[in-house]
């Protein structure tokens, strides 16, 4: 590798998310492939933790890229790039939600519930057996279930908050509510998966 | 405080943006309520597991699939445009313009169809007075022969203008009324033509001069206004039978003594 590039990578890699993205709007390659490598982990996180479908997130996850870098244009020059970035996987998951909800071929939040409710029965076996127990994984496996049960409004503010760790007032401007509304989803999300896991903290299971 | 005021400052409490006041409030609470003392570890510990959540990490191909899903994107309709002979790539390009010429034949298809059929020439109060004065140059001239009277190309009709294609048609009734005032004006063959000086000679045949609202009671045979009666000023036409010819040939110019008639007619 030459000179020039390495400088070049040092450049970009040095710039801020808005610069990033007004140099990838000019044309510059490398500067969108500095973002995509530094919020891919970010989106896939907040899609697979909405839909609870890791091969389905990984697809939308780039197409996430794919339409900022098609729509580079659009971006105001000033605003938050994560915001935005945030704002278009938030949209391209509502939409694989509904699509699903439309197509069917989705559980439905009963059968869900029913699921979660079985996995929390299971692990409340009076016998106390071996078998009853699970290890973290089935745990984490049922939070996840869990959170894809909420209603998709709750089920949003909560992601976006508590697995990607967006401030309120981000939040809000994703979801393109007003702050108070954001507290009082947020809240309601939380207070709801706390009702759904119960049987899990019965058990003791969640530490 | 109670139990429900508490359970919704839970989440206020883990955000830890209760104020003063309100924290030692839900701190007494809890103190002294065992349900909601459970229920807030239980909140905490749902918390944990929630943000205790495992982070996915992307493929390490992740930026090239990416960059593989938009050169794709942009290339897709370059792809279409080769795509000869399935089609697509005809489609999309011209589409406006297969539209378009769709709508024109449709139209003209409708237009051809319409002067196809032989739009009946209303005569007026005042063609019908001169076709009684003298009826037998009429019938000396057949209707359906054609005239090759020459129409003047600056002929106008009024408010109506007409389509390219249905000139054509307009203008063989022109001739054909032409014909016939020419044909009603000559009980002598000398006898000129008055034209209220609306032309001179030199003008030509067939200019509209003037169009009047008139009856509305024909039936609609073509796509125009038939709310109008124009109104043309014919040219004086010297018709001269040529030797060894059944057709009649006007003489050009006409004689300086032969003025033009007025004609009128509804299309």
């Amino acid at each position: 590798m030459g000179t020039e590039p390495r400088i070049e990578e040092r450049r970009v890699v040095s710039l801020s998310d808005e610069d990033l993205m007004a140099e990838a709007a000019e044309g510059n390659e490398r500067a969108f492939t500095e973002l995509v490598g530094r919020y891919r982990s970010r989106v896939i996180n907040l899609v697979s933790r909405l839909l609870n479908d890791r091969e389905a997130s990984d697809d939308i996850s780039q197409e996430v890229f794919v339409r900022v870098y098609l729509h580079r244009k659009n971006y105001r020059r000033g605003a938050k790039f994560s915001t935005w970035l945030f704002t278009i996987a938030a949209n391209l998951a509502k939409n694989e939600i509904r699509r699903r909800k439309r197509r069917r071929n989705w559980s439905s939040l009963d059968e869900l519930q029913e699921q979660l409710h079985d996995s929390s029965l299971q692990l409340m076996d009076p016998r106390g057996n071996r078998e009853a127990e699970v290890d973290s994984a089935q745990i984490q496996g049922i939070v996840g279930a869990a959170i894809t049960t909420l209603p998709e409004r709750y089920r949003l503010a909560l992601v976006l908050r508590d697995v990607d760790g967006l401030a309120y007032e981000e939040i809000a401007q994703v979801l393109r509510i007003p702050g108070g509304t954001v507290r009082s989803r947020i809240n309601r999300a939380r207070l709801m998966l706390k009702k759904k896991l119960e049987p899990l903290l019965r058990r003791e299971e969640l530490t | 405080m109670n139990c429900r005021r508490a359970d919704v400052l839970f989440s206020a409490a883990w955000e830890d943006e209760l104020s003063v006041a309100e924290r030692e409030a839900l701190e007494a609470h809890i103190e002294s309520c065992a349900a909601c003392r459970a229920s807030y570890d239980g909140f905490v510990r749902v918390q944990e597991a929630v943000q205790g959540l495992p982070r996915l990490e992307a493929a390490n191909d992740f930026a090239d699939q990416v960059w593989a899903r938009i050169r794709a994107t942009q290339s897709a309709p370059r792809r279409a445009a080769v795509a000869w002979p399935s089609g697509g790539w005809l489609v999309a390009s011209f589409r406006p313009a297969l539209a378009t010429a769709a709508c024109l034949a449709v139209v003209l298809t409708v237009v051809a169809y319409v002067n196809r059929q032989p739009s009946p020439v209303r005569q007026t109060p005042r063609m019908a007075a001169l076709e009684r004065s003298s009826p037998s140059p009429m019938a000396s001239i057949p209707q359906a022969a054609p005239s090759r009277t020459p129409m003047s190309p600056g002929a106008r009709l009024g408010r109506n203008e007409p389509a390219a294609e249905n000139r054509v048609a307009l203008r063989d009734q022109k001739k054909e009324v032409a014909q016939t005032e020419v044909a009603a004006a000559k009980p002598s063959e000398s006898r000129g033509l008055e034209a209220a000086g609306l032309l001179k000679a030199d003008e030509g045949l067939g200019t509209a001069i003037a169009a009047t609202p008139g009856d509305t009671s024909a039936g609609l045979d073509s796509l125009f206004n038939h709310d109008y009666d124009v109104e043309f000023a014919l040219d004086p036409v010297h018709l001269k039978r040529l030797p060894g010819q059944k057709k009649l040939t006007p003489s050009r110019p006409a004689p300086p003594d032969e003025v033009g008639k007025r004609a009128s007619f509804t299309f």
